[in-house]
């Protein structure tokens, strides 16, 4: 019995030896070069709205709560989790103890205070449901707000400022683990070390430079060159090309890709025209062909991340089935054939890609579909804001992780809903799913509401795109988030 | 001088016809600045508020007249993407693409010169006939391809530069030309070509010349014929030719500036469009439309002063 | 010209290659070996041999049959952009030429702004303000070619305008307008030839230039520059779905331009 013991007690302490030997041990410093696609529209977290500029912000600025890589909300600037009213009112925070900004001083409940207000009077999403913000002592917060609201904590990774602070545009002061060293429109964006970051041994790095790429060659090229250390490509086979010199890693882009279907246009305001589209085209295909088999295939507008709320039962909702199709468009009247055009936006090659598959596709039932390109800008005021469209490929994505901000658009006359959908029975669910204040009912609700929209065939859902990460050999520890962030406090060079 | 006063005063009506001509165009494509900048999910007061800010609110007429008069005044506007005056903008940029087109240039005389009177000289020849192919196989190529594949021969099969590497021509000048040596050869060559075939013709022609052959039973040296006489003619037709290729080089930069990632104008110019950044982009048309036509006057000038024969109107 | 085959090698070589594009052109109007936009995402990269002779590009798509297709695209840019350039170019160049002074100062001013313009925002404003079509942007293209077709024109019309059949025929009593389009035209079209043949050649590069920046012709058609501006993504991986049409397009251009030369030393230029 006892030569058992010690033979376990041996292996055990082998295993550990072998794991501490495997595990890479942590340089700390240095620095790296990211390459981005866009650059920041604005370094101020309240006026910043591109999802490029907040993925990258999120390391210059922190909220009362932040979420963490499993997509969850731990405290931040505040200490601890806040204590919510019964009546889901008023929500108490306390900020944590010795939390400096990077000029050294120290965050109280008036910067908090100031912050909230502010971002508030900014509209910033969310946020007009906040009555009132008090600060209650140095150290304590109380927000309350206009209606009961169980689920208000995502809105509160808003970031905290200095109170009073006028220059967050040009020198932005935040909490987060990096602060603002310098920006050269157009070249790049320093950030340097926060050297007192509240915690511990993060971030790693000296300093990191996110470089604006002019477009994806230009970026393939200085990735070849090793002039980049880190870069979130679009195409797996010209990643795979990198696999020398750099660690590719796939993740989710957290964003569900869709072939939206204006239901001005007369033929997609008839549900079988837009399920017998979703009967012939092929996520898996497309998938296969534009991604190189990587990616999530997806049935519904929320992301596969929000994995308590996502209905995974709704993936293969529409097999792909060419006679179904067919017969559903003769239903609808459309026998002789049916012409449309897809309008893309040509600065994103994925879509423009996606859209030639679905052509192809289409072609199968007797569908004609012609493509559009058309610039970002262009997109933007004909597509999501003058609805002049037939339909049009997009990744749509959550402000944050809610299934609110997913399912949202597809409420009748909702601002962000572009494609004119209308359902009173969504309509009366999703109100309905708001209020409910038990957790499970309101998971169930959530889903419901997804269900409906798959069997309605409100949209073609295809995937939820995977973003290739490629850093290079020599580096490590980066991780992915559910949302769009990209969290750079946790790379570092390995011994 | 009088001539100087009229050529001025047609720089400045090409400038206002630019001006317009872009305005017009901004005004027609689809595109909102204020969106681009507060993005899809903005509320609608907070737009109005910008748009009413960035003076976007006046009627189109109203907004041309307010900048033209800026401009006039030498203020540029402010870029409704970097909330920074366009002026430091450009003037961070300028530098940057006058020393590329700058170097284009260089190149191109220093590379057609030469190879074109070597052409004349042996023409018909293998020589010839190889040069001649090689520099219709330039010439071929789309401008961006010929870019990427130097930026994949220079930059990553012979490691002569890093691409992506672009040094900072205030930090390290001599690094900063060694980088931007293979764009300026991307644009030089096609260029080049043209200006070979041309100096080519011109100087096979003037060989047949009566004076030519009285310069060789004078006794003078083939190099002295040919770079001393016959140079000095046949340049002028290509000197015309220079007017035409320094336009063709800026507009040549604005592609190779992305493929390479120089951060000059002509990046900032397809940027802006892409942003709507009206200040920005009328400032630089304007900018490069100066250029272009100060350098035709330049030539026109060049060619009374080489030869006053020419009379140029 | 005599009939019968040309005895210049340029004029030879260059009809060669423009009946070669041609032809392609027009058989694929009949046979392609493959359906040009048919995906096979399985067989994607293929090397050139059987049955996809030249391979297939990232799609699996075959691209001997798209550059088949590619040569009925890519003529019909460059002779629309051309066609334009040319109309537009002898409609403003001749008056500006044979007129002279406020007429030919403003159209100048007109031709220099127009040269100045980035070509980027004018093909914007092409398919803005026409209906969305796939030769939206020969639109733009032609634009652009209309400058130096002007320039062409005036100087040729410079040229001839005083010369003695113009002046007898304005001693006859015959317009300005038949004058120039009667008269002097005839005389200046071989230089007008040859800047077309020349024309078509960078039309077809300015098309690629174009499909590089997302603007060119609508995909799927398979022009030959939208082919090289999609295929120069891979060009680590996958180099010959570049060469395919990178090749194609220099010869092409090759051809063109030699023609050019044979046709300007047959007509004496």
């Amino acid at each position: 019995m006892a030569k058992k013991k010690a033979l376990v007690q041996f292996f055990f302490l082998l295993f550990t030896a072998v794991a501490l030997a495997a595990a890479p041990s942590i340089k700390n410093g240095g620095s790296i070069v990211v390459a981005v696609a866009t650059e920041p529209d604005h370094l101020d977290p309240y006026q910043a709205t591109a999802a490029d500029t907040r993925a990258i912000l999120f390391n210059i600025f922190e909220g009362l709560v932040k979420p963490d890589a499993d997509g969850n909300l731990v405290p931040a600037v505040a200490a601890s989790l806040p204590t919510i009213s019964s009546d889901f009112t008023t929500y108490t925070f306390t900020v944590r103890k010795g939390i400096k900004f990077h000029n050294g001083k120290a965050v109280t409940a008036a910067d908090v205070k100031y912050s909230l207000e502010t971002a508030a009077s900014t509209k910033f999403p969310g946020l007009s449901a906040i009555k009132s913000v008090e600060a209650v002592g140095a150290d304590k917060v109380k927000i309350t707000l206009t209606a009961p609201e169980s689920d208000f904590l995502p809105y509160l990774t808003v970031a905290i400022v200095p109170a009073l602070y006028a220059d967050e545009n040009t020198a932005p002061i935040g909490t987060g683990p990096f602060a603002f060293d310098s920006f050269t429109p157009q070249v790049q964006l320093v950030l340097k070390k926060n050297a007192s970051y509240w915690q511990k041994d993060l971030p790693r790095l000296d300093k990191v430079t996110f470089k604006l790429e002019s477009d994806s060659n230009a970026s393939i090229l200085d990735l070849q060159a090793g002039s980049v250390d880190f870069a979130s490509i679009a195409d797996n086979a010209v990643a795979q090309q990198l696999k020398g010199s750099y660690a590719i890693q796939a993740s989710n882009s957290n964003a569900v890709q869709q072939l939206d279907l204006n239901q001005s246009f007369k033929p997609f305001a008839d549900a079988r025209v837009r399920k017998a589209l979703s009967y012939a085209i092929d996520p898996d295909e497309i998938i296969n062909t534009v991604n190189f088999g990587v990616g999530t295939r997806v049935g519904s507008p929320v992301i596969p991340g929000l994995k308590a709320f996502y209905d995974s039962n709704l993936t293969y909702a529409y097999k792909k089935d060419l006679d179904k199709a067919k017969k559903l468009l003769a239903d609808a009247g459309y026998a002789s054939g049916l012409k449309f055009t897809i309008t893309v936006p040509s600065n994103y090659k994925v879509h423009v890609d996606t859209a030639q598959v679905i052509v192809a596709e289409l072609q199968a039932i007797g569908v004609q579909a012609d493509i559009d390109q058309v610039d970002w800008p262009t997109w933007i005021s004909k597509v999501y804001q003058g609805k002049d469209y037939q339909a049009t490929i997009i990744s749509v994505d959550g402000a944050n992780l809610s299934p609110k901000s997913f399912l949202g658009r597809y409420v009748t006359g909702d601002s962000g809903n572009f494609f004119n959908y209308s359902n009173k029975d969504f309509d009366a669910l999703f109100a309905q799913a708001g209020k409910e204040p038990d957790a499970k009912k309101r998971i169930e609700l959530y889903k419901k509401a997804q269900r409906l929209l798959s069997s309605d065939a409100a949209n073609v859902y295809i995937q939820d795109i995977a973003g290739i990460n490629v850093l290079k050999r020599g580096l490590s520890g980066y991780t992915n988030y559910p949302l769009f962030v990209t969290d750079v406090s946790t790379i570092y060079y390995a011994k | 001088m009088r001539y100087l006063v009229r050529r001025l005063l047609t720089l400045v009506l090409t400038l206002l016809l630019v001006s317009l001509l872009t305005f017009g165009a901004f005004n027609v494509i689809p595109g909102d600045p204020v969106s681009l900048i507060l993005g899809t999910e903005a509320r609608a007061d907070r737009v109005a508020v910008l748009r009413s800010h960035l003076g976007l609110d006046m009627r189109p007429g109203q907004r041309y007249l307010s900048w033209l008069s800026g401009f006039a005044r030498g203020d540029f506007g402010t870029s409704i993407k970097y909330s920074t005056p366009v002026r430091g903008l450009i003037a961070a940029r300028l530098p940057v693409t006058l020393f590329l087109a700058l170097l284009s240039l260089v190149l191109t005389a220093a590379v057609s010169i030469p190879l074109g009177v070597y052409c004349a000289r042996k023409h018909g020849s293998i020589q010839d006939r190889a040069i001649g192919a090689t520099m219709m196989a330039v010439l071929s190529m789309p401008n961006f391809f010929l870019g990427v594949v130097f930026v994949w021969l220079f930059g990553l099969v012979l490691k002569l530069f890093t691409p992506g590497g672009y040094v900072d021509y205030q930090a390290d000048f001599p690094r900063f030309i060694g980088y931007i040596l293979f764009p300026a050869l991307a644009i030089a060559l096609p260029n080049s070509a043209v200006v070979v075939k041309f100096l080519r013709g011109s100087a096979i022609g003037e060989l047949r010349s009566d004076y030519v052959r009285t310069a060789r039973a004078k006794g003078a040296s083939e190099d002295r014929v040919l770079y001393g006489h016959v140079l000095k003619n046949a340049i002028i037709p290509v000197i015309a030719l220079f007017g035409m290729i320094v336009a063709e080089i800026f507009s040549g930069s604005i592609i190779i500036e992305q493929v390479f990632s120089i951060p000059g104008v002509g990046r900032l110019l397809i940027s802006s469009i892409t942003s709507r950044d009206f200040p920005l982009v009328e400032t630089l048309v304007m900018y490069i439309a100066l250029i272009v036509v100060l350098a035709n006057l330049a030539v026109d000038i060049a060619i009374q002063f080489i030869d006053p024969r020419i009379k140029v109107r | 010209m005599k009939t019968g085959i040309p005895h210049d090698r340029d004029l030879r070589a260059g009809l060669t290659i423009v009946a070669l594009v041609a032809f392609s052109a027009l058989a694929s109007l009949v046979f392609t070996p493959f359906d040009p936009n048919a995906m096979d995402a399985a067989h994607r990269f293929a090397l050139p041999g059987w049955p996809h002779l030249l391979g297939t590009d990232n799609f699996g798509r075959d691209i001997l049959s798209r550059l088949a297709v590619g040569a009925r695209f890519s003529l019909i840019v460059s002779l629309s952009t051309v066609t334009i350039g040319t109309v537009f170019g002898v409609l403003l160049g001749m008056p500006a030429g044979y007129f002279g002074g406020v007429v030919d100062e403003v159209i100048m001013r007109l031709v220099d702004a127009l040269t100045s313009f980035p070509g980027i925002l004018l093909a914007l404003v092409a398919v803005t303000v026409l209906p969305s079509g796939r030769y939206t942007i020969v639109a733009a293209l032609g634009v652009l070619f209309v400058p130096s077709f002007t320039r062409i024109a005036r100087s040729g019309t410079l040229q001839f305008k005083d010369s003695e059949f113009a002046a007898s025929a304005r001693a006859f009593g015959a317009s300005s307008f038949r004058v120039m389009f009667v008269h002097i035209l005839p005389n200046i079209y071989p230089q007008l030839l040859s800047a077309i043949v020349v024309g078509l050649s960078n039309a077809i590069l300015a098309e690629s230039g174009m499909s590089y920046l997302g603007l060119g012709i609508q995909p799927p058609a398979p022009s030959w520059g939208r082919m090289l501006a999609e295929a120069q993504a891979f060009l680590f991986n996958a180099p010959w779905g570049a060469i395919a049409p990178g090749l194609a397009i220099m010869i092409a251009v090759l051809g063109f331009n030699r023609l050019g030369e044979g046709l300007r030393k047959e007509l004496g230029l």
